[in-house]
Parts: C-alpha cells; sequence; structure tokens
C-alpha cells in the first residue's frame, strides 16, 4: 500500500478514533483497530519508520 | 457424475463436516457484487473491485490491464454467474517479479474445522468451474499465513467449454491454523507471473515451506493476448479428498456472509442511511447500523458527498459537504457529516443518500 499521507481525525478534543489516509490515490478513513488491513498496515509502516501519522487539526 | 455416485460423496462429507454448510468459499456462485458488476482498467492496484471476497492482486509493474465483471452464464447447469477476466492490454516482456493472482482469502474463525490438530490440517479439496477463449495453463494454490508447511499449488489446462477442475490438499502436520479473525489461508488462481514465481518446480505434492519459485511454473499468461478470457464459477473449498457437488446456498445466507466483509451503506430503505443528532450548525453525527457484524471496524474509502443531504430539526434536507468516518465498531459506524449552515446542535438529524450516492464499508482480509 503506497500511503501518501496519514492524519488523524478530529474527535472534538477528544482522543482521536480514526485516521484520514491517501493510499493508492485513494481518501479513506480508517478506524483504530488492529484488525483492520488498513490499519494494521499503517502500524506497520510507522513501526518500519516509513510513515509518521500526523496530528488532528 | 450419477445420482448414486453424488448421493455415496454427500455421504461422505457428511461423515467429514456435514451435507450442509461445507463450502468454506463465500460467493463461489459469483452471485453477489455489491461494488460493481464490471470494471475496466484493473491491472495497477490490488483490491477487491466486483465481486463480493474476491481479489485481485499484483506484484512488479505490469503493462497489462484487464477488465473485472460478473458475467451470465447461460451454459452451465446449476449456474447464473461467473467471475470474468479479459485482458485489455497485453504484456509480453514479463519481469521476475510480475504477478497476477485472483484470491479468495479465508479468515482464521472460518477455518477451523480442517484442523485435525493444534498443529496439523486434515486433507481439504478445492472444486471449480472454469472455461477460456483458448487452452490455457493455470495454478491454483493454497498459502497458510502460519505454521511452518504452508504452501501448495497445482497446475490446471482450462478449455474453451466449461468443465470441473479439482485440488486436493493431503492432509499435513506443521501447520497452523489460528483461531481468530485474521487472514490465515490465501486461496490464489494464478493467471500471470515472472521468474521469480515460476523457475521451479511446481509443488504439487504436499503443503511445504514457500519457496516463491515453485509457486506457479508451467502457467501460461492471461495478458499474453488481447483475445484472452477466463471464467470461474462454483468454487468450493471443502474437508475431504473428494469434490462433492457445488452446495448451493440462498441468495440472503451469501449476502450477509459477505456482509460481513464490507456492505454498500446507500442500500438502505427508502435513501435513509442512518439517523443521528447535529452536534454544530455545520455538522452532525449519524450512526449506521451494520446489517451483521463485520470482521474489523470498517474502512470508508472513497467518503463522496455529491448527493447527500442531512435534515435539520424541521425535517428539511442540506445538502452535505463532506462525510468522514469518526468511528466505527464491527457492529456500528459513526459518521460525521459536514453541511455549510442550517443544523441546529443538539436535534435530531438523518443522512439521506440520493441513486448517485454510495458508500461502501470494507472489513476485508
Amino acid at each position: 500500500m503506497d500511503i501518501t499521507s496519514a492524519k488523524y481525525t478530529s474527535n472534538d478534543g477528544a482522543e482521536s478514533l480514526s485516521i484520514k489516509l491517501v493510499a493508492d490515490g485513494i481518501t479513506m478513513y480508517v478506524p483504530l483497530d488492529p484488525a483492520n488491513t488498513e490499519y494494521a498496515e499503517i502500524l506497520r509502516q510507522v513501526d518500519a519508520g516509513d510513515l509518521t501519522i500526523a496530528d488532528a487539526d | 457424475m450419477s445420482r448414486a455416485r453424488d448421493f455415496a460423496d454427500l455421504a461422505g462429507s457428511a461423515d467429514a463436516g456435514g451435507i450442509t454448510g461445507r463450502n468454506l468459499v463465500i460467493n463461489g456462485a459469483m452471485q453477489v457484487a455489491q461494488r460493481n458488476t464490471s470494471v475496466t482498467g484493473l491491472g495497477a492496484t490490488d483490491g477487491y473491485f466486483t465481486l463480493d471476497r474476491f481479489k485481485v492482486a499484483f506484484g512488479a509493474a505490469s503493462a497489462g490491464r484487464f477488465t473485472m465483471s460478473q458475467s451470465t452464464v447461460t451454459d452451465l447447469a446449476g449456474f447464473s454467474n461467473a467471475l470474468k477476466l479479459d485482458c485489455t492490454t497485453i504484456d509480453t516482456s514479463i519481469a521476475a517479479g510480475e504477478l497476477f493472482v485472483l484470491q479468495h482469502i479465508l479468515e482464521g474463525f472460518n477455518l477451523q474445522k480442517l484442523k485435525a490438530s493444534s498443529t496439523s490440517t486434515q486433507a481439504f479439496t478445492l472444486s471449480f468451474y472454469a472455461k477460456s477463449n483458448a487452452s490455457r495453463a493455470i495454478a491454483t494454490e493454497f498459502e497458510f499465513t502460519n505454521g511452518t508447511n504452508r504452501q501448495i499449488s497445482k497446475l490446471h489446462t482450462i478449455g474453451t467449454s466449461w468443465a470441473r477442475y479439482t485440488m486436493t490438499v493431503p492432509a499435513a502436520s506443521s501447520t497452523q491454523i489460528d483461531n481468530d479473525n485474521s487472514a490465515e489461508l490465501t486461496m490464489s488462481f494464478w493467471l500471470h507471473a515472472g521468474s521469480t514465481y515460476t523457475s521451479g518446480t511446481i509443488n504439487d505434492d504436499a503443503l511445504a515451506p514457500t519457496t516463491s519459485a515453485n509457486r506457479a511454473p508451467g502457467i501460461g499468461s492471461l495478458f499474453a493476448s488481447t483475445d484472452n478470457t477466463l471464467e470461474i464459477t462454483g468454487v468450493q473449498l471443502e474437508i475431504g479428498e473428494t469434490a462433492t457437488p457445488f452446495e448451493h446456498e440462498d441468495i440472503g445466507t451469501t449476502l450477509r456472509k459477505c456482509q460481513r466483509y464490507g456492505f454498500n451503506i446507500a442500500e438502505v430503505v427508502s435513501g435513509r442511511v442512518g439517523a443521528g443528532q447535529a452536534i454544530g450548525s455545520g455538522s452532525a453525527d449519524i450512526l449506521v447500523n451494520h446489517p451483521t457484524t463485520m470482521r474489523a471496524a470498517p474502512t470508508l474509502p472513497n467518503p463522496d458527498a455529491t448527493g447527500a443531504n442531512v435534515t435539520n430539526g424541521a425535517g428539511t434536507g442540506i445538502a452535505s459537504t463532506a462525510i468522514a468516518l469518526q468511528s466505527a465498531t464491527p457492529n456500528v459506524t459513526r459518521l460525521r457529516v459536514s453541511v455549510s449552515s442550517g443544523l441546529t446542535a443538539g436535534q435530531g438529524s438523518q443522512l439521506t443518500f440520493d441513486a448517485t450516492n454510495d458508500a461502501f464499508l470494507k472489513a476485508e482480509l
């Protein structure tokens, strides 16, 4: 998965529960569930040092 | 096949796991296509595009492109649909790392009956119907995610008329199937591959550690000509060494199984997607109940606000400017729907889609 951006979504001041992701040219929203395949890939790329998730606005 | 043979095979199947519910493949009759019935220009990006639960995946970049569709079957008793792949751009300069596979990825929870013990598996058999525009060599492959002995392939020569093809995977030791919602077994149809996957000797004897070069030796390439087509249906995977008659199931059962991995939230009565509450003048949180418990909390790809409306306290629809997934569980998704203005915090709200809008929640493997 070619991720070009990842950013936590705003949750009204509370902890973010999803990520706005652009990958393979597609914008998507990914919940923070390790069983979700996109989130698992995000975690893999973060652990590998290849991706940083931006803070929410 | 005679009726006596059918009954004998079914009796054997009953011993192995039951007359009904024996097919581990979801949507094997290719009846459910929630996303699209046809997509052109595929070949660059992995994913699920047409028939539910059937994924296409690629390796190194290939020039090959194809159309994937749910085709109508008129010449195979018992079936009305098939998955069709139609080459539209050739690739005759095949780099080593290229591959094109049609995959069906199985969840651990659904595979526990394959176990003989925690470290061994029973024999199981794949069967499918296929036809092509010309004689075509493909390979089917099983690869477990975990364990030591995890991979096996088989070559098939597909003819120009419908025929049934089978592959039996012998019982094996040093195998592992975790009892969870992860991807534990991938079934692949190899349709195009470079030397990385074809330069060895096909491993068709027994489950063994994966050696890339032994995964698909001997296959042809679907990308060799724009004349090339392949249709597949009646895909069944069952315990035992015998392919029993295809287990047809009612469409409601198949659809519900598919919706564990994805569903179109626009497919809701009267266009009403969900209800919730305005959280300010410019946005509302809408809860979408899933039709069945999904495998995992789902992703919302390609959120499209066009044609979406949010009602205010007076019931007036206000055009949506953006839709985002705020949070999700396997059972419910909370959408944050934005409008320019006109909502009042605390008032009830509904999200509606017109006929042009859709949004797909996916929890695929």
